[in-house]
């Protein structure tokens, strides 16, 4: 066998029924034509002799083409130039080579020793060659690029540069949907802001007379698709609460051993909640500022609980970012499934909001509504 | 101007976070797979910096930054994402240079931290006078 070329080694491969062939294998196969200054052995020729046809001319790489064109050879896997850059020759050639049946498929590359980048970005955008690199580089880096060179021109081109590209068509059912979720949000959370206006005022002295400090508590959340934003609470705990929490990550109830890669933190009986702040976590009227993320459209009124940055950078695995596609809520599934249950394991957290970012609708979110004041007034304090 | 940065990802989700946290500061570009990813790159030859996921794709992604960085004409900042045996993708890579390999799971918002500190302008070291 003087050489290996595609189709013998298509042929092996059927008869001796091998579908798992290696890819190095396969890319050890591929066939260049290396159009160079002179004949002379060099590094690359003498490593794969059967596998480059090297010639000195533009015309007669021409006819080595015709040559596989009639079938007396292999068709070659790419064209390598190694030649110092002369316009009119090279422009004829591709020409010709771009006119000739299947071989506009052909990778085209060039010795980057040759040219500058501006010349080869140039002739890159004028789809004259396919690529610029180091010749000199081991066979098996020219081969990997010719092998995904072949591939991408196969590829079926994209029909236009968009931004959000095709995977924007997956949730478009989704996206119509949001303008009538956001109108809702709009107009529930006005309405209660207004109805609730009293009793804001009065949550916002009782924090004032029980702790003094400042009424609201901010913190930095992970919302829909990851989007940052500031999250509003009636302060429940002690100023500086934050500052505490490596001292009591003994009492966090979601063990960071367990099996799961997520870190959670919540505390039972937590020793920084002050008292006005107990009754407002009982009856989680803390929650109500939230109406003004709504408002603002950081949140929406059903969704996901928004994460503070440290759980949220947690759930950037391939298994658990999907349930940041749903927009960030009040209330949720995670809320009404299993409010009053002390334990429920961080897995099963991430797997309600999953749930929830992939079947959510209109009824989902009614359900959900209905179901909240229920588990409004939770036993848990935590 | 805005910077752009091309973001290929299999993971449509995954793609959809790096897109909200980078379209801030930069024009983000959205590819699926390798194999798209570098038909945008030849279309769009101002691309700053390009982010690849190598878990779902793992050969393409291999071919692309092999590609890419021993090319004269696509050569840019590649930042790496990946759930996979850090060893052996490194073994994979060996015969370039890569610039930065982020694991799952990461903070988003430290990568583009990162981000912004690799393509900052290089300052002069030495003032400039009138």
């Amino acid at each position: 066998m003087n050489s290996i070329n595609h189709n013998q080694f298509a042929f092996f491969k059927d008869e001796v029924g091998d579908i798992t062939l290696e890819k190095n294998e396969a890319v050890s196969a591929l066939k260049f034509i290396h159009i160079k200054e002179s004949m002379l052995a060099n590094e690359f020729y003498d490593l794969q002799p059967d596998l480059d046809l090297p010639v000195t001319s533009f015309d007669q790489a021409l006819r080595i083409v015709n040559l596989s064109l009639s079938g007396l050879l292999p068709l070659p896997d790419a064209i390598l130039i190694d030649v110092p850059f002369h316009r009119a020759e090279f422009v004829s050639f591709i020409v010709s080579l771009k006119a000739m049946k299947r071989c506009s498929e052909i990778p085209v590359i060039y010795n980057a020793k040759h040219l500058s980048i501006e010349l080869a970005q140039s002739l890159s955008q004028k789809e004259m060659i396919d690529d610029v690199m180091e010749l000199d580089e081991n066979y098996e880096l020219i081969a990997n690029k010719v092998s995904f060179l072949k591939k991408v021109k196969n590829h079926p081109p994209i029909p236009h540069l968009d931004k959000e590209l095709v995977l924007k068509e997956e949730f478009n059912q989704m996206y119509q949907s949001e303008y009538f979720k956001r109108s809702l949000d709009i107009i529930i959370s006005l309405l209660l802001i207004v109805v609730s206006f009293p009793i804001l005022i009065i949550i916002a002295l009782a924090i004032k007379l029980d702790s003094g400090g400042s009424v609201f508590y901010t913190s930095l959340r992970a919302g829909c698709r990851y989007k940052v934003f500031k999250l509003y609470k009636f302060r429940t705990m002690c100023m500086d609460a934050d500052l505490l929490i490596d001292s009591l990550n003994h009492l966090n109830q979601y063990d960071a051993s367990e099996n799961s890669q997520a870190k959670f933190l919540k505390i039972i009986n937590d020793p920084r909640i002050t008292k006005v702040g107990k009754f407002l976590r009982k009856t989680s009227l803390d929650e109500l500022p939230q109406l003004f993320n709504v408002l603002k459209g950081d949140m929406s009124l059903v969704g996901n609980r928004p994460l503070p940055l440290y759980e949220a950078s947690s759930l950037t695995t391939n298994a658990f970012v999907p349930r940041f596609m749903a927009p960030a809520g009040i209330t949720g599934l995670w809320q009404v499934t299993k409010r009053g249950y002390e334990k429920m394991s961080a897995n099963e957290r991430i797997n309600l909001d999953i749930l929830y970012a992939k079947k959510r609708s209109f009824f989902l979110d009614l359900k959900i509504m209905m179901l909240t004041p229920l588990a409004l007034f939770q036993e848990s304090d935590s | 101007m805005r910077r752009s940065i091309l973001s290929i990802n299999g993971n449509k989700p995954f793609n959809y976070i790096l897109k909200t946290v980078l379209s801030d500061k930069y024009n983000v570009f959205l590819a699926a797979d390798p194999v798209s990813g570098l038909r945008m790159i030849k279309e769009q030859l101002s691309l700053s910096l390009i982010l690849i996921d190598t878990d779902l794709f793992e050969q393409d992604a291999i071919d692309f930054i092999l590609h890419v960085k021993s090319s004269l004409i696509h050569d840019k900042p590649i930042i790496v994402l990946t759930s996979s045996d850090l060893n052996l993708l490194l073994s994979k890579l060996s015969r370039i240079k890569l610039d930065e390999i982020f694991i799952k799971p990461f903070n988003p918002v430290l990568l583009l931290q990162h981000i912004d500190k690799m393509l900052m302008p290089v300052s002069l070291s030495f003032p400039i006078r009138p």
